[in-house]
């Protein structure tokens, strides 16, 4: 398989309408280049966090590595004592798969997802449609030949033989293995219908 | 045992007609004083006494956050404040000191409350609102401070449809200290024969208090209600015996059938009493509900626009 050389947005955030030429010199060369990681690895802007009562609202990112099939919005921090953060705070991940709203809500206890009007509690490695996650220590293997992101949310993962911490995604269309060995590393893999 | 229950007790007075009752008022003991912690609030830094460390709640009273400011003026009204956002699920109460604050919404309620005002608002099943200083003193400058304290709503009352009552400072009932140097500002609850003209979804008395120095009150709270004080600034002497700086909460036992507060110096405060609800609360940023379950229905219809949309229109 080819190795590609890849780039690797700094972690300085990419917040809603920031455009691409102000970001100047944190566009960085990345230095993973395991093998079957065809397109690229980004890193997504901290969650914002909130006490209680916070600034609640949905700021989509303008993340020019994302495929045109997929809008992620700003993560969110619900602390869990309303005063800073801990372990415990719940915190929610937003995206659009071709206009279809997906959030992720969760904390350290369990996950929930929101599509359309269902609320499901999420198992350790829920498989819909159009995305999976990937809950605690556990594998998976992606098939060659169809484009996905995955977004490691919490923890850190393996893809391939590079290591991801909890942030970085990936846009891949070969064959991957996410591998996670912390109970509380949560991954989320969308695709395109 | 009459000595002893003198020394924690208070005198106050009951008017009947032409005759005057002097009763003895059983103090309520201090549990904990609880000092302000700096927070950002999107941007807007407050003082925040609740939640704390340790306290997330004092049954039905989830959060205050004093919020203190001078603004320099030559300011568009929509860049200073706080934007549209949303809640579901108790009520947040803005008790306004100095300035203005404009309350626009999504259900399509619009005001500006002054100095001595309250804006009470049940969010209910949902509704995005905006705080901002009034026009005037975003374009001109001025002082600016505004407590805003959120009370839970029992779980038959979450899904209500939202309201909002503003209420002017003249609307406001008050009472006044037998010396003269206390004043009373009932917004909500019944204190001393003055009804509180706001409508409230539990048991509630919520009071106002500008308390010159030397000024001393009793204030009786009903025996089953939590209690909370806050002073704004200056110094108070609670039941005699306890100094309490400002911005340092105290929190009552239910021990007793009130408080006595002396001030040592000017002192504008805040009592907060309300009966507890008793309901398991799941409080994530701008939504209190019974179950996480339930914050994340509230997240969905938020994303999904049925809390309403604000758009809003300046001058």
């Amino acid at each position: 398989m080819e190795r590609r050389s890849f780039l690797k947005w700094s972690t300085t955030a990419l917040a809603g309408g920031m455009s691409l030429p102000s970001l100047g010199s944190s566009l960085l060369p990345g230095a993973k280049t395991a093998p079957g990681l065809v397109e690229g690895f980004y890193q997504l802007p901290a969650a914002k966090g909130h006490v209680r009562h916070g600034l609640f609202n949905l700021q989509k990112l303008n993340q020019p590595a994302l495929p045109k099939w997929l809008e992620v919005f700003e993560q969110h921090r619900f602390f869990k004592d309303g005063i800073s953060e801990s372990g415990s705070d719940f915190k929610t991940f937003t995206c659009a798969i071709e206009g279809e709203m997906i959030t992720l809500g969760y904390d350290d206890q369990q996950v929930f997802i929101i599509q359309g009007e269902e609320v499901i509690e999420a198992s350790d490695s829920n498989r819909a449609k159009n995305f999976q996650i990937l809950r605690g220590a556990s594998s998976i293997e992606l098939e060659d030949g169809k484009e996905s992101v995955i977004i490691v949310l919490e923890g850190k993962a393996v893809i391939n033989d590079e290591r991801f911490a909890s942030g970085e995604f990936l846009v891949s269309d070969q064959r991957v293995r996410l591998t996670q060995q912390e109970t509380h590393s949560l991954s989320v893999i969308l695709y395109p219908s | 045992m009459t000595i002893h229950l003198y020394s924690y007790s208070s005198i106050f007075y009951i008017f009947v007609g032409t005759h005057i009752f002097a009763v003895l008022m059983k103090t309520r003991s201090i549990k904990g004083i609880y000092p302000s912690v700096k927070v950002n609030m999107g941007g807007v830094i407050l003082d925040q006494p609740l939640p704390y460390r340790g306290l997330d709640m004092v049954d039905p009273f989830l959060l205050i956050h004093h919020w203190d400011d001078k603004l320099p003026g030559r300011q568009h009204q929509s860049k200073v404040g706080v934007g549209p956002h949303p809640h579901r699920g108790f009520t947040p109460v803005s008790f306004i000191f100095k300035g203005g604050v404009h309350h626009r919404d999504s259900r399509g309620h619009e005001s500006i409350i002054y100095g001595g005002g309250t804006q009470w608002m049940n969010s209910g099943y949902g509704i995005v609102h905006s705080e901002r200083p009034a026009k005037e003193i975003a374009q001109d400058g001025g002082d600016f401070e505004l407590i805003q304290f959120w009370v839970n709503a029992p779980a038959k009352h979450k899904f209500d449809e939202a309201t909002y009552q503003p209420l002017n400072a003249s609307g406001t009932p008050k009472v006044t200290s037998s010396d003269g140097k206390v004043e009373v500002g009932v917004v909500a609850g019944e204190f001393l024969g003055k009804q509180g003209p706001i409508e409230t979804h539990s048991q509630l008395l919520n009071l106002r208090l500008d308390l010159q120095a030397g000024g001393k009150m009793d204030i009786p709270l009903p025996s089953d209600y939590n209690a909370i004080l806050y002073p704004l600034d200056g110094v108070l002497k609670l039941n005699g015996e306890r100094a309490i700086n400002a911005k340092d909460m105290t929190v009552f036992e239910m021990d007793g059938e009130g408080i006595h507060v002396e001030a040592i110096k000017d002192t504008r405060a805040i009592i907060l009493a309300g009966q507890p609800i008793g309901e398991p609360v799941v409080s994530y940023g701008p939504f209190v509900m019974n179950s996480q379950r339930e914050v994340m229905e509230a997240i969905r219809d938020y994303q999904a626009g049925k809390l309403g949309t604000l758009k809003e229109k300046f001058s």
